[in-house]
């Protein structure tokens, strides 16, 4: 079963998601701040990562490239409540960038797709 | 008659001493320059001396023994009541001066005299009148035309605006009546940039019917410059009439040197022409065009600057003009000159006046203008926070919301995530109250207050409401410190934050201090101190952002509030922290009513200039 690692600073936003993935089959492990989650890629293997943007301390954006310096071809859906993030260049070199919203479907296809084809351009929105 | 014009003084008619010195005597009576006669009771000529007889063209013979009344016109006798006064002294022998008193000759000429009058006997103890005229005609004309002038002059004085200042002007060269000089008709030009003379106001009668009609209107009503001027159409400067309506028309380029009327401005001198079509000085259209045989014209002129030309006539009455006339007319001119120069300065000074108000406005517009950008681009940037504040909450009770769909077997599934969507609800209503605190229910209300009032009161709040643990709380305040203007609500509620802030920091143990100063330029500072964990450098950068908060439960929105407050006070909210020691925010109140007033907290007229006020 893939490893996916949410990571998010809001509580309920992660228990959330982990119900969610979960019924997709995934095996959720989570992280409530940047460097946990540097920490726990590092420590096993992870198969997709959902990643916040607006985090307090280290934003979800350094944490992506922290993470891709190690492992360029890890699969990493940014999830924000932010639309604006999308056209900044420096969102490009994730796998999706999915706006939070009360309906998951997009958030549940995205993460499929990062998994099955890691490493694969964005799909053009 | 002797040679010189003298006739022995009969020894019969003076007294004896007179006799004595009858050669002083003769020479006494030829040389007196006033008139000198001697009268008897029935008013008959007993002498009269050289200055009677010779303007006369008459001897001393001619007149003796005649009636006074053959001699003096009645207007002296009767008007004057001369007769009357000869009668009396010659009763009563009651000595009689008077001075200053006008009669009209025979030939309809005013004159005035000086009458001296007193009874003696002759030898024959009968009595006889000597009576002298002195006439001060002359002296008095040129008295009474300076005061005129003088008038004339202190009515253009207060006058600014060039309209009233011009009917003012001809007034007083057409008012009769002892008013003003007289002239049937006038018009005054004044000279534009482009160096051409232009008609700006006239008046006149276009004929003698008008004339009378106007004058006997007039006169009756107006007996000094004051009242003409106040009736501002009386002299029909306003109405139709032929002259008007033609020298209305007249636009004259200052060309030749020559010609009248603008040769006056190259030489400085007033032109009186007598035969206009024969006088070489005036152009064709201008003696067509006013139909006057006799004119004068008279330079507007004030230093070196030439302002315009004032025409002035006696078309209707013929009256020819005198020197006298003329020089005072000058005179006139002068003054007007200097008037009309101040009028155009007081016209500049208002015209710049006006465009400084303008642009004051619009520089006013201007500002608001962009103090209204300036909202909106913060309330852009507000609303993009809150609807990101927002849409946490909301996809997380959308989610469990759906997520219960799918999970409505599992009751304790169910039950958790109800109980997560009622968190996130409630997490969204204190958004929205905390937001709600920005929006002001009502108008501030500014009032003047005592610093010291406002702390005890803190103080009290603090003592009463807030969980203060083991802290040490310390209140300061001078009893000197000027009073602010604020909205006492409001500045309670940024001092009731900053204090909770304080004590969160302090977490039970420390010293809360509150205290206030004098700070620059007798402002007001209020601080609120504690001596708890302080703020990162990189959290005091942010410190006042909205929604910024580093406490788990915190909106974030106290400072961002308590700051707009500030600002909405012409106040500054300013923070000193250092890690381990402690945290201090300033509140800075202005208390300088100019500065107030700039800052547009107080309104002009709407707010006491002080605490005193009222």
């Amino acid at each position: 079963m893939p490893t996916v690692l949410i990571v998010d600073d809001d509580d309920n936003q992660r228990l959330l998601y982990r119900e969610e993935l979960t019924m997709e089959g995934y095996d959720i492990i989570e992280a409530s701040n940047g460097p946990d989650a540097i920490d726990l890629v590092a420590a096993q293997g992870v198969d997709c990562v959902v990643l916040d943007i607006a985090m307090p301390g280290m934003d979800g954006v350094e944490v992506m490239h922290r993470l891709h310096d190690h492992d360029r071809t890890l699969p990493i859906v940014l999830h924000s409540a932010y639309p604006v993030y999308k056209d900044d260049y420096m969102t490009w070199t994730a796998d999706a960038y999915v706006v939070k919203s009360s309906d998951l479907s997009e958030l549940k296809t995205r993460v499929a797709r990062a998994i099955e084809a890691p490493g694969a351009a964005p799909p053009t929105p | 008659m002797e040679p010189d014009g003298t006739t022995p003084v009969e020894v019969n008619i003076v007294s004896g001493e007179m006799h004595q010195q009858s050669g002083f005597c003769e020479r006494a009576l030829v040389a007196l320059p006033v008139r000198l006669i001697l009268l008897d009771a029935d008013l008959r000529i007993v002498l009269a001396n050289p200055a009677y007889c010779v303007p006369r063209g008459v001897t001393r013979e001619d007149v003796e023994g005649r009636h006074i009344d053959e001699l003096f016109p009645a207007s002296l006798l009767d008007g004057a009541g001369l007769r009357d006064a000869l009668r009396a002294t010659i009763q009563s022998g009651e000595s009689v001066q008077w001075s200053g008193y006008r009669y009209r000759t025979d030939d309809h000429d005013e004159r005035t005299i000086n009458v001296c009058l007193s009874r003696f006997f002759d030898d024959g103890d009968r009595p006889l009148l000597l009576l002298t005229l002195e006439d001060v005609t002359e002296r008095h004309r040129q008295l009474y035309e300076r005061s005129l002038l003088q008038q004339i002059a202190q009515a253009m004085l207060g006058m600014l605006q060039l309209p009233r200042l011009l009917h003012a002007i001809l007034t007083g060269m057409t008012a009769g009546g002892a008013v003003g000089l007289g002239f049937n008709r006038a018009f005054l030009m004044l000279l534009g940039d482009d160096d051409i003379l232009r008609t700006e106001m006239a008046v006149g009668p276009s004929d003698p019917g008008e004339a009378l009609q106007i004058w006997s209107e007039v006169s009756g009503n107006h007996t000094s410059i004051d009242d003409f001027l106040a009736d501002y159409d009386a002299l029909g400067a306003t109405g139709e009439s032929r002259f008007l309506t033609r020298c209305g028309e007249l636009e004259i380029p200052l060309g030749e040197p020559d010609m009248l009327p603008g040769s006056v401005l190259f030489d400085g001198r007033t032109a009186h022409v007598i035969e206009a079509d024969k006088d070489p000085r005036v152009p064709e259209f201008f003696s067509t065009c006013l139909e006057a045989t006799e004119f004068i014209v008279a330079p507007l002129i004030v230093k070196d600057r030439r302002i315009g030309i004032a025409y002035a006539d006696n078309f209707i009455s013929r009256h020819p003009i005198s020197e006298s006339d003329k020089q005072l007319f000058t005179s006139l001119a002068n003054h007007a000159a200097l008037a009309i120069d101040r009028a155009a300065v007081f016209e500049e000074a208002q015209t710049r006046a006006q465009e400084l108000e303008e642009a004051y406005r619009q520089l006013e517009a201007a500002q608001e203008q962009t103090l209204r950008a300036e909202s909106l681009a913060t309330i852009g940037e507000m609303t993009a926070i809150v609807a990101h504040e927002i849409r946490n909450p909301l996809s997380t009770i959308g989610g469990f919301a759906n997520l219960m769909l799918r999970q409505a077997d599992d009751r304790l599934k169910v039950q958790r995530n109800a109980r997560i969507i009622f968190d996130e609800v409630m997490r969204l209503e204190a958004i929205v109250n905390g937001l709600l605190t920005f929006t002001r229910p009502g108008q501030p209300r500014f009032r003047w207050c005592r610093p010291q009032d406002l702390l005890s009161e803190t103080l009290e709040m603090i003592e009463n409401k807030l969980d203060v643990g083991d802290v040490e709380i310390e209140m300061t305040c001078p009893e000197q410190l000027p009073q602010i203007f604020v909205d006492i609500g409001q500045v309670r509620q940024v001092l009731d934050n900053l204090c909770r802030n304080a004590l969160d920091a302090m977490a039970g143990n420390g010293r809360l201090t509150i205290e206030g100063s004098p700070g620059d330029g007798g402002r007001v500072v209020i601080s609120v101190s504690d001596t708890g964990a302080g703020i990162s450098p990189e959290d005091l950068e942010r410190i006042f952002d909205t929604f910024f908060t580093t406490k788990e439960t915190g909106l974030g929105l106290g400072l961002a509030l308590s700051q707009k407050i500030a600002q909405d006070h012409g106040a500054e909210l300013n923070v000193e922290s250092e890690e381990g020691v402690g945290t201090k925010f300033s509140l800075i109140f202005p208390t300088d009513y100019d500065e107030l007033l700039s800052r547009g907290i107080v309104e002009v007229r709407r707010t006491p200039t002080s605490p005193d006020g009222e």
